[in-house]
């Protein structure tokens, strides 16, 4: 069974990342993590908008309305600066937790992944 | 023949249930969207209609679920949104404990307990009022009181289920206090060898519970209600006036 933090953790480490390429509608946030993880990670309604309006909240993301050329509304998200200031740590901590793991359990190298790079502290 | 797209706000606000005032507009339009999206998408698979709005509403997942994490994430976790509910709470509790007591002084007793679990209720009437009608007073004051608690939640931020637990505090803490009275009478009086029987043990407790936690929760309720609802008819009355 998986820590609800270390889950939680997870999720909005997911999030953050997606926007970091750029302002995403929620559809198009779920779309990109399935996509881009094979399907591993998705979010349902459930999960992805109670962790978008906690991103809000906390000042990581901020929102605004939309209108497409069809005349549909949509809120779109972006990364704000603490945003951006919380995502490198983040990873960064996702990075040592899974080369944690990766030398505890040699999970890593028996798939055939390379190890994690440590990022230098400056 | 292109199919009309579901209604999904529609669709939203169903199964969201009252919770959709709550959330407001501007969620139940962008969860609308993400399913329409959704829908979309299934349709371009292969899906048919009738399916594809049948997996994007499974998909979305738990209702309920989604309620409760909107509510936390907007609101805060329920510590952070007890002060909400405890502090206008404990003014309805001050206002209709001290009520009660102006009313004692003004001669108001209208029940009289013998004892705690066989209290069916004498009426004694009060100041020449019709027996049926002695409580009246007290629950008017509890109207106040709850109304008081609700108003006081809603200046806090208090959503509509908060301001009901604002109004109800007072009942809760008769049901607390019976509970006590329960858990730690019945073990004495069966000690004591002075255990009432079963039957009039169950009929002094409903008793109880319609004198001191059903009727004065209705008029918590009526009081909470009232500050919902005046809003809607102060409005309502100022545009008729300003019509006329």
């Amino acid at each position: 069974m998986i820590d609800p933090n270390l889950k939680r953790g997870s999720a909005e480490l997911a999030v953050l990342s997606v926007l970091s390429a750029g302002a995403l509608h929620g559809y198009e946030i779920a779309r990109r993590i399935k996509e881009q993880t094979g399907g591993v990670l998705a979010f349902d309604l459930a999960s992805l908008y109670p962790l978008l309006y906690r991103l809000e909240k906390d000042g990581l993301v901020s929102a605004e309305w939309e209108e497409s050329s069809s005349g549909r509304k949509r809120r779109c998200y972006q990364l704000t600066g603490a945003g951006r200031a919380r995502l490198a740590p983040l990873r960064q901590q996702w990075r040592e937790f899974f080369g944690a793991l990766d030398r505890l359990t040699g999970f890593g190298q028996a798939m055939g992944i390379p190890a994690p790079v440590e990022a230098s502290h400056g | 023949m292109a199919e009309a797209m579901p209604d999904f706000a529609r669709l939203v606000k169903l199964r969201m249930g009252r919770y959709a005032a709550t959330a407001g507009d501007d969620v139940v339009c962008e969860l609308a969207g993400h399913l329409e999206d959704l829908y979309g998408e299934l349709l371009s698979k292969g899906l048919t209609p009738a399916e594809a709005e049948r997996e994007a509403l499974a998909w979305a997942g738990d209702w309920k679920r989604l309620e409760r994490g909107i509510e936390d994430a907007r609101e805060g976790k329920m510590m952070e949104r007890m002060p909400k509910i405890l502090l206008p709470g404990a003014v309805a509790l001050f206002v209709s404990v001290w009520g009660q007591k102006q009313l004692w002084r003004m001669g108001w007793s209208p029940t009289m307990t013998s004892h705690y679990y066989r209290g069916l209720v004498e009426y004694h009437g009060w100041g020449g009022m019709p027996l049926h009608w002695a409580d009246a007073p007290w629950l008017l004051v509890l109207v106040v009181s709850g109304a008081l608690g609700a108003w006081l939640c809603r200046l806090m931020g208090g959503n509509w289920r908060q301001r009901i637990w604002a109004a109800e505090l007072p009942t809760l803490c008769t049901l607390v206090l019976l509970a006590v009275l329960i858990f730690i009478g019945l073990p004495i009086e069966y000690f004591h060898g002075s255990l009432a029987p079963a039957r009039e043990l169950v009929v002094a407790w409903l008793s109880f519970m319609l004198t001191n936690m059903l009727l004065p929760g209705v008029a918590l309720l009526v009081g909470a209600l009232l500050v919902e609802l005046l809003p809607t008819l102060t409005r309502r009355a100022g545009g008729r006036l300003s019509r006329a």
